[in-house]
């Protein structure tokens, strides 16, 4: 283990951290912003869990059957966006419960990923290429760190884009009217149902696109022990970041890095409490969401129609 | 604490048959469904027959008619998060001195933990409802390994299919009260 991190010494931290948050953050980037276009529309989408598992499944196929892997990250998407209207018609009815429908969900697409991939754990399908911004270095760490993968990229341009899009069209007012006050909405006529569905659909389609990074590039294998709970904490990085997309792409970038340190740790042969570092991640979220909230008021930023503050 | 000969997955020693939870009289029914029907009862009567019950529930119900009743909302809140956090602890419990006999990633595969709130979800929020719903989970879930042996489908069939069936449960919400069936009797009015 030393020699493999030995010319740089303890210097490897960082820059593993750095190559760390890039790897580890992209599906909660891709995760989060769908579900906080979601939940801007004031509904909470708990299945992006299943969703993510089942892009991971469908693009790894896809990526196998056809031998593209951007065909493969975006079947992903369709499968996603088909996971998200199915969630929007079912909560379209009349006292169903969103929460409630996003587990079962959850449960339906995890199962029917495990289900229908059992082909698919063997073969070794296509990757998707990465970017190798160290080319010029000679560092095998800091070449490590700096591939970067496309997908990243998308998801990076993806929290502005989705910024702008809420704050200055008309799109992005309608779907905040519609998670703000539902009688506002209706009385400018739009359609509750339809603007939810669509945010949902294409929340579900970044959930799944989010799926098909792990596993055709980071680890890049399809398996059922594949996610371990992105999808959620991703649901949770949405209240972390207070509904703003930006923040989104921060919080994940934190969590990624965090993520990141055990592995970092290692590298530099530091390996007892491994562990604890493994769930620095979670305690960091914790910790910075006990920090930042209130007594007295509640969540700022939250949409308005949501179930949980409603 | 960790098991040299589990390799890749942590897994603890097993805890020895001395340790482990008995069956209940002599049938092949581990204690671990004992302790979940007496939790059930237990909350039906702390839900519904007594003073902490009641404030849980106009807590929940609405937040400002609580607060403006008196009620110390935040320490209810904490003191049923609390016991709720109990209850999933004693089912790791049990999935541990009963089922596996050692503590390890197995424990949580089959997503006890969400199945557990979406069987709350179907019960209504009735302690005593869990007890068949979680039976009819709990059998679909044990049926897995027979779906793998005699079938030959994947132990995912089972995950599929309680998923179905939530989906349409929740769904089906929508229909109650819709026809007259569904429809509580009231006195004097047929």
């Amino acid at each position: 283990m030393a020699d493999v991190s030995g010319s740089l010494g303890y210097w490897g931290v960082p820059i593993a951290l750095f190559g760390g948050a890039i790897r580890v953050s992209t599906p909660f980037i891709f995760v989060s912003l769908g579900e906080c276009l979601t939940e801007k529309s004031g509904r909470i989408n708990l299945g992006l869990e299943g969703t993510l598992i089942m892009g991971a499944m469908s693009g790894y196929a896809i990526s196998y059957q056809t031998g593209s892997p951007w065909a493969g990250v975006f079947m992903a998407g369709v499968v996603g966006a088909i996971f998200g209207v199915l969630h929007a018609w079912l909560c379209s009815r009349p006292r169903v419960n969103d929460v409630a429908v996003g587990i079962g969900l959850m449960l339906l697409g995890t199962g029917l990923a495990f289900f229908l991939g059992k082909p698919y754990i063997q073969p070794v399908a296509p990757k998707l290429p990465a970017l190798e911004l160290g080319a010029w270095s000679n560092v095998s760490q800091v070449r490590n760190a700096l591939q970067i993968n496309g997908l990243f990229i998308v998801g990076v341009i993806l929290a502005p884009t989705m910024m702008w899009m809420f704050n200055r069209t008309r799109w992005g007012l309608i779907v905040r009217t519609v998670g703000e006050s539902t009688d506002a909405a209706r009385a400018m006529g739009y359609s509750i149902n339809g603007v939810r569905a669509y945010a949902t659909a294409v929340g579900g389609f970044l959930a799944g696109m989010g799926g098909s990074f792990l596993s055709l590039y980071s680890p890049g294998s399809w398996s059922e022990g594949l996610s371990s709970g992105q999808g959620l904490m991703a649901v949770a990085l949405v209240i972390f970041a207070r509904w703003k997309p930006m923040n989104c792409l921060y919080a994940a970038l934190l969590f990624g890095a965090a993520g990141a340190l055990a592995p970092a740790l290692q590298s530099v042969d530091i390996t007892s409490y491994r562990y604890m570092f493994i769930a620095a991640p979670y305690v960091l979220t914790l910790g910075i969401m006990i920090l930042t909230s209130s007594r007295t008021r509640s969540l700022a930023g939250v949409p308005a129609e949501l179930t949980v503050s409603r | 604490m960790h098991d040299p000969e589990s390799l890749n997955t942590p897994s603890t020693w097993y805890i020895g048959d001395a340790n482990m939870l008995g069956k209940m009289f002599g049938s092949d029914v581990h204690w671990g469904l004992g302790f979940g029907l007496i939790i059930c009862v237990i909350t039906y009567l702390l839900m519904d027959h007594t003073i902490l019950g009641f404030a849980a529930k106009i807590a929940g119900g609405n937040i400002r008619a609580a607060r403006v009743a008196g009620l110390s909302v935040g320490k209810i809140t904490v003191l049923i998060c609390g016991l709720a956090g109990a209850c999933a602890g004693l089912a790791g419990v049990v999935e541990v001195a009963a089922v596996q006999g050692r503590a390890n990633a197995n424990i949580t595969a089959p997503g006890y933990g969400y199945t557990g709130i979406l069987v709350a979800f179907i019960a209504r929020a009735n302690p005593l409802a869990v007890i068949p719903v979680a039976i009819l989970i709990g059998g679909i879930g044990a049926s897995g390994g027979l779906l793998q042996r005699r079938q030959h489908l994947p132990d995912a069939t089972v995950l599929v299919l309680q998923g179905i069936i939530f989906l349409m449960i929740l769904s089906f919400e929508t229909f109650y009260g819709r026809f007259k069936i569904f429809q509580r009797k009231e006195p004097g009015n047929g």
